[in-house]
């Protein structure tokens, strides 16, 4: 559906995207992760055709990008962009012209997803009375309006209360089910694990890490655990093999040299503390995240 | 450079939903309006006030020839409007006192209030040709111009009399001749003024002023919006930059065309009610089509300079240097109802952003020569084109720009791009 190889963008001394390759394939969720300015948007926006790249090629459908492929495209843009002074109903009809659709099929086909969002009372007011939640909801049902192929979601969770992140996954999800192509960008690390199929951590600009959430996290497996007890645990930091104890006053989380076997830590401590739990940890997406962007920062300044 | 459907689309939102906004009805009521007052209002002010109540004039005449006749002559008129006349003559005898005693006095009652104005006319005034007006206020112009010709006539009449003259007489011989002007066209001869010769002139001046200032300040106000608003990368991935200039181009010159056609229509109504039935209308189409070129041209104008502004003080700036521009022109043109038909004139008509407002100076006037109409409107057409080719290119990086404003150098770089 999207193939996106070689991308590559400067602004004025800084390179704000390097060398990025990716594809999405329709019933896809796909995940651009990173921090902040790490050239998630800068990305997208080249996707979507807004600024062009110095170098690399964004190819849809094996076709270049082209005037005619923006209708089979929806975009929901990191800064959310509506025209604050018009009905609410008019800037949809608008908004789906420009896509294609005649104003009149627009303001149709976005009833429901209206009434799906619990908008359908503002249809006919001006848009700056919806409170900012509810103009995220708007820009979403923008961005599926003229159901495109491919979906690129800049951030769609940021400012949503719980209840309406839930309604957003189930949305989303929908779609994934529906055969669409979905990327969405995002900097929490949970959204990402739990919605992506496939991920990529951008950094600096570069792609860091590409895979599955499951593969990322085998190849970023530690070797540590998470331990329960009642009892003083401040002998764990001497045991052969440890070598890091975060040490509290019921549990510890101990990481262990790479060869260590876990058999042998029990039986050093089955003696002095009653154990309650032993739990061999996942390292989570998150620290994952924060590990390679903090060593990437390091090499950088190095 | 390929429009689309969505062209239409973009000038669609952009007529439609201004046109509903109330800034826009106001301005569409208003505008004639505030003309209408400074057009009518100070006269209407003028006739409120100055016929109110009755003029005392107190007249002291050391000659004796003069103020019979003056209370006569303005017991015929002018008349206030309840019938009575609006100079009420008072003699003031000397009776034996000083000239000075009698200008004391007097100074006593137009102090007091008694009354507003007096005419001391000396003993010697038929030698010396001096008259005095005596006031607290003497800014009452039309009531001094007035009098002054009052006396000024009664003492030649005097003067003709006492030579042995016959008064009718003198007048008949004196009498100033009037000129008439009239204007030689290929249809034939028309009686014409200045108010015909220039009035379209200046109504096409005004009206193509305030349609680009109006529409070149929504333009830029619009594009700043969604700039700020960052609207505009939605659009920009909606459809492509020349669908969103030029549907913006159309949907504001419409607003604008809307405009002009309802004022005009205010106009034509005006014309038809006041009878100015001989205005020069021969060359009205060519005027209409120089409008609208220019029109064009300094919309495109306003959109390659407007898409670099991303705030609203920015976008003020750049309106006040682009109206500015628009001064020049009019300047210029006024230059043009002196002579019309100056070499220099030609050559300024030949500048594309002078070019409309030239022409609507001479083109009422006299019909310039068909090369001198066919040179300027290609000259017109092809900046038009070229402009709005460089505007398209600023416009495709500019609008996507915020913060820093971009340098010169740069914007060079975009147009090679």
């Amino acid at each position: 559906m999207l193939q996106v190889e070689r991308l590559r963008k400067d602004f004025t001394g800084v390179r704000a995207v390097d060398d990025v390759s990716f594809a999405v394939r329709p019933g896809q969720i796909f995940g651009l992760i990173g921090p902040n300015g790490a050239g998630k948007s800068t990305t997208i926006r080249m996707i979507m055709d807004i600024i062009q790249p110095d170098a690399g090629t964004v190819h849809i459908d094996g076709q270049p990008m082209h005037e005619r492929l923006k209708n089979m495209i929806g975009y929901l843009p990191e800064e959310r962009g509506l025209y604050r002074k018009n009905k609410l109903g008019n800037v949809i009809a608008y908004f789906g012209a420009l896509k294609g659709l005649r104003p009149a099929d627009a303001r149709e086909r976005a009833r429901p997803l209206l009434e799906q969002f619990s908008l359908m009372e503002y249809e006919r007011r001006n848009v700056e009375e919806l409170s900012k939640g509810n103009q995220q909801k708007v820009q979403f049902v923008i961005a599926v309006l003229h159901q495109p192929r491919l979906l690129v979601l800049d951030e769609l969770f940021s400012g949503l209360d719980p209840v309406n992140q839930v309604l957003m996954k189930d949305a989303l999800l929908r779609l994934k089910d529906d055969n669409r192509a979905i990327i969405f960008s995002t900097h929490q690390m949970e959204q990402a694990e739990k919605l992506c199929d496939e991920l990529l951590m951008i950094d600096h600009g570069r792609g860091v890490l590409h895979g599955s959430p499951a593969a990322i996290k085998q190849q970023f497996g530690r070797n540590a655990l998470h331990v329960e007890f009642s009892g003083d645990g401040a002998f764990l930091r001497a045991l052969p093999g440890v070598r890091a104890v975060d040490l509290a006053r019921n549990y510890a989380e101990i990481e262990l040299e790479p060869d260590a076997r876990t058999n042998d830590l029990i039986e050093a401590m089955l003696p002095r503390l009653e154990l309650h739990k032993v739990a061999r940890i996942e390292p989570s997406l998150q620290s994952i995240f924060i590990d390679v962007a903090t060593t990437d920062a390091r090499e950088l300044r190095s | 450079m390929t429009l689309t459907g969505k062209t239409l689309h973009v000038a669609r939102w952009e007529f439609v939903e201004r046109v509903k906004t109330k800034s826009f009805l106001i301005g569409l009521f208003l505008t004639p309006a505030i003309m209408a007052v400074f057009a009518v209002g100070p006269a209407l002010l003028q006739d409120s006030l100055a016929d109110a109540d009755a003029v005392v004039v107190a007249v002291h005449d050391g000659t004796g020839v003069v103020v019979d006749s003056l209370v006569t002559e303005f017991a015929r008129g002018p008349m206030l409007e309840n019938g009575t006349p609006k100079y009420r003559i008072e003699r003031i005898e000397a009776a034996g006192r000083s000239l000075a005693r009698v200008k004391a006095d007097i100074d006593t009652a137009l102090l007091r209030g008694a009354i507003s104005a007096a005419v001391v006319i000396p003993r010697e005034a038929l030698d010396s040709n001096i008259v005095e007006y005596r006031s607290t206020n003497v800014s009452d112009i039309e009531s001094i111009t007035r009098i002054e010709r009052k006396v000024s006539d009664i003492v030649s009449a005097y003067r003709i009399a006492h030579a042995g003259l016959d008064p009718a007489k003198v007048d008949v011989l004196t009498r100033a001749t009037s000129m008439r002007t009239v204007r030689v066209t290929e249809t034939g001869e028309e009686e014409s003024g200045f108010l015909e010769s220039f009035g379209l002139s200046y109504v096409f001046l005004i009206m193509l002023m305030i349609m680009i200032l109006s529409s070149g300040q929504m333009l830029v106000r619009s594009l700043v919006e969604e700039k700020s608003n960052r609207i505009v990368e939605i659009l920009v991935s909606s459809c492509s930059p020349m669908d969103l200039m030029f549907g913006k181009i159309i949907g504001i010159s419409m607003l604008g065309i809307v405009q002009v056609l309802f004022w005009s229509l205010i106009g034509i109504l005006l014309v038809v009610a006041a009878e100015l039935s001989n205005l020069p209308l021969d060359n009205i189409w060519l005027m209409l089509l120089y409008f609208m070129l220019g029109f064009l041209l300094y919309a495109a104008v306003f959109v390659a300079f407007g898409s670099l502004a991303s705030t609203e003080q920015e976008a003020q700036q750049i309106t006040g240097y682009l109206t500015m521009l628009l001064m020049l022109p009019i300047v210029i043109a006024f230059m043009a109802t002196q002579s019309p038909n100056n070499p220099v004139l030609v050559v300024l008509t030949m500048i594309p952003l002078l070019t409309p407002q030239m022409m609507f100076m001479r083109l009422p006037i006299t019909t310039p020569p068909a090369w001198e109409i066919a040179l300027s409107l290609l000259i017109l057409v092809l900046s038009i084109i070229a402009v709005t080719w460089v505007a398209g290119k600023i416009f495709r990086t500019g609008i996507l720009l915020t913060g820093k404003r971009p340098s010169l150098d740069e914007i060079v770089r975009w147009l090679r791009s």
